[in-house]
């Protein structure tokens, strides 16, 4: 068990020691919230107006920051922090120095669990500094910053953090896998970066592609493969673990297969296909 | 009998269609300084990495002190190495870079790295960036991080490349300290008299396969080319008095002659030259350098060396 933590620890040193990374992919989601909770500040202040728009929840604002996370632009912190964990060795020629040092397995297996936390911390700190700055405006500007944190409150919030935190802990890995196995293969931060952005907005625009192929087919179990994203099955866990039960694959209503198992294949329709020519 | 530390059993690599390592028998035993040469491209990178199963072989097995690497990864941690120059986070201090790989190892070193640090002369450097740090201080860094676990067996890959002469003898008086410690080290390097000074012991590969194994001064002898260099006035007179033994003139030494695998016949030569009446300035007795030895084993051609020798014949 010792072992592992130092082995955590080295790759937990490199990542921080890594100024540039660090800086630009972790660092700054705390200190935009702060940047953002001053310039909430400073509109406040200047324009009296805005005053009466402090509708926010503490738990609200808290929360909101894993919407930020799991959004394509937080996830290229993932994909930065990835990158480099997983190619930065070859790329600098020092995984010749690490691996006679541990089995292969453990070495990846800390890079994995490095990239989390650190994603977890940067995003949980994030949180921290944005319910703060924003209860500090709302202070300032005498708005109302509720709810009161009565026990039933904080138990409820601290399970619907938790929850938050550990999908996103788990969509942080997904990702950190594809980009792992790509940054691996390209041998290059940057390219693992990029073909991990690729394979996001792919996975971003097979809402499109399959709308555009269920309606060329007159098939809507097309939809059904949208079942396969790896964003839709954290939304649909998510949705689950908090109580709302599964989600629909698409935001309108879509053929299910009998067994109600959820995946239904697509299927040629060559009859209609030649009719609609 | 001297414990094995190295040993490879028909040890092949095949990369597409080209053959690196070839069919590659090596037994280095414990306590030895094992140097391991080869011209550009003749596999020895390949080797190293698959001692260290950074590689696996397409055909045979490494063993480490009695261990196939390939199924006791364990096995590596007796294993200090170097491979090709020495590289690190460039973003980290030199103290930071050997804590992390301490922690990697899974070592508890503390103490050591400041001590290893200053052997390599970079206790004033330690907190800096590796990133500003000169090829020859990458080196000692380098040199730090393989015996940051105290190993019993050195890998070493060109480990005095880009230094100053200083810190390479440094380095060769450090490697030729070690068998006194029990450790045993595995010397590849480019800067043959380097390997001459320091092994026992080297290997010779070319094109994948050992083409010469043995003591480095068994290695010297074979092949009769040691030879005497001779300065002797009129040399004319010299050469039609050592007409039995072929002279030469000797490249880049005017007035000098070369006789090939005459070394031992020093006294009889001088004698000759005397009773000719020529003057005798200095008979020299070379040895065959491994230079000379590796290129002509390695095909590339034999090197008549012009100057320096053992010992003067007369």
């Amino acid at each position: 068990m010792l072992r592992a933590l130092d082995l955590f620890g080295a790759e937990w040193r490199k990542l921080w020691g890594n100024r540039r990374v660090s800086g630009c992919a972790l660092v700054v989601w705390p200190v935009m919230a702060l940047g953002a909770s001053l310039g909430l500040l400073l509109l406040n202040v200047l324009e009296a107006r805005l005053r009466t728009v402090q509708l926010l929840s503490w738990t609200d604002v808290a929360l909101s920051v894993w919407d930020v996370q799991s959004n394509l632009i937080g996830r290229v912190a993932v994909l930065a922090v990835a990158a480099t964990l997983f190619a930065g060795e070859y790329q600098w020629r020092t995984w010749k120095n690490i691996v006679p040092r541990r089995p292969r397995v453990q070495l990846m297996a800390a890079k994995f669990a490095v990239l989390g936390f650190a994603i977890l911390l940067t995003f949980i700190v994030m949180s921290v500094v944005m319910t703060v700055g924003f209860g500090v405006v709302n202070l300032v500007v005498g708005a109302p910053y509720g709810p009161d944190p009565t026990l039933n409150v904080i138990g409820d919030f601290l399970t619907r953090y938790s929850i938050r935190a550990g999908l996103s802990f788990v969509d942080t890995i997904l990702i950190g896998a594809v980009v792992a196995l790509l940054a691996m293969r390209a041998r290059s931060v940057l390219a693992g970066a990029f073909f991990g952005l690729v394979v996001l907005l792919i996975d971003e625009a097979l809402i499109l592609i399959l709308g555009t192929l269920s309606l060329l087919f007159n098939n809507e179990s097309w939809l059904e493969l949208l079942r396969l994203r790896f964003t839709y099955n954290l939304s649909n866990l998510s949705a689950i673990l908090q109580g709302g039960g599964p989600l629909a694959p698409v935001p309108f209503p879509v053929t299910m297969n009998a067994s109600g198992t959820g995946f239904t294949p697509p299927r040629w329709r060559p009859t209609r296909w030649r009719s609609r020519r | 009998m001297s414990e094995i530390a190295i040993e490879t059993r028909n040890l092949t690599r095949r990369f597409g269609r080209v053959l690196a390592v070839d069919d590659l028998n090596l037994a280095v035993e414990t306590g030895q300084v094992y140097g391991f040469l080869g011209p550009n491209g003749a596999g020895k990178t390949t080797t190293i990495r698959m001692l260290l199963n950074l590689v696996r072989p397409t055909h045979g097995e490494v063993f480490i002190y009695g261990e196939p690497v390939a199924r006791n990864h364990g096995v590596l941690k007796r294993v200090g190495a170097q491979v090709e120059d020495a590289t690190f986070y460039a973003f980290l201090s030199g103290r930071r870079n050997l804590e992390v790989l301490a922690r990697i190892s899974g070592v508890d070193v503390d103490g050591r790295i400041d001590a290893l640090l200053a052997q390599a002369g970079l206790a004033e450097r330690a907190r800096d960036r590796v990133g500003t740090y000169s090829t020859g201080m990458r080196q000692r860094l380098g040199l730090a991080a393989t015996l940051l676990t105290d190993p019993d067996l050195l890998l070493l890959d060109e480990p005095t490349s880009g230094m100053d002469p200083a810190g390479m003898a440094s380095v060769r008086d450090f490697i030729k300290s070690l068998p006194a410690q029990g450790k045993t080290v595995f010397l590849s390097s480019h800067l043959l008299s380097e390997v001459e000074q320091v092994c026992d012991r080297v290997a010779i590969i070319n094109r994948g396969r050992v083409v010469a194994e043995g003591p480095v001064s068994a290695l010297l002898e074979q092949g009769g080319l040691s030879s005497l260099l001779i300065e002797a006035a009129p040399v004319e007179t010299a050469r039609a008095a050592l007409a039995a033994w072929s002279p030469v003139d000797a490249a880049e030494r005017p007035g000098w002659l070369y006789l090939a695998g005459a070394a031992d016949d020093a006294p009889a030569v001088t004698q000759r030259l005397v009773e000719a009446g020529v003057a005798v300035h200095q008979v020299v007795r070379q040895r065959q350098t491994l230079e000379a030895f590796f290129l002509s084993v390695t095909g590339e051609g034999v090197v008549v060396e012009g100057a320096g020798g053992d010992a003067p014949g007369a």
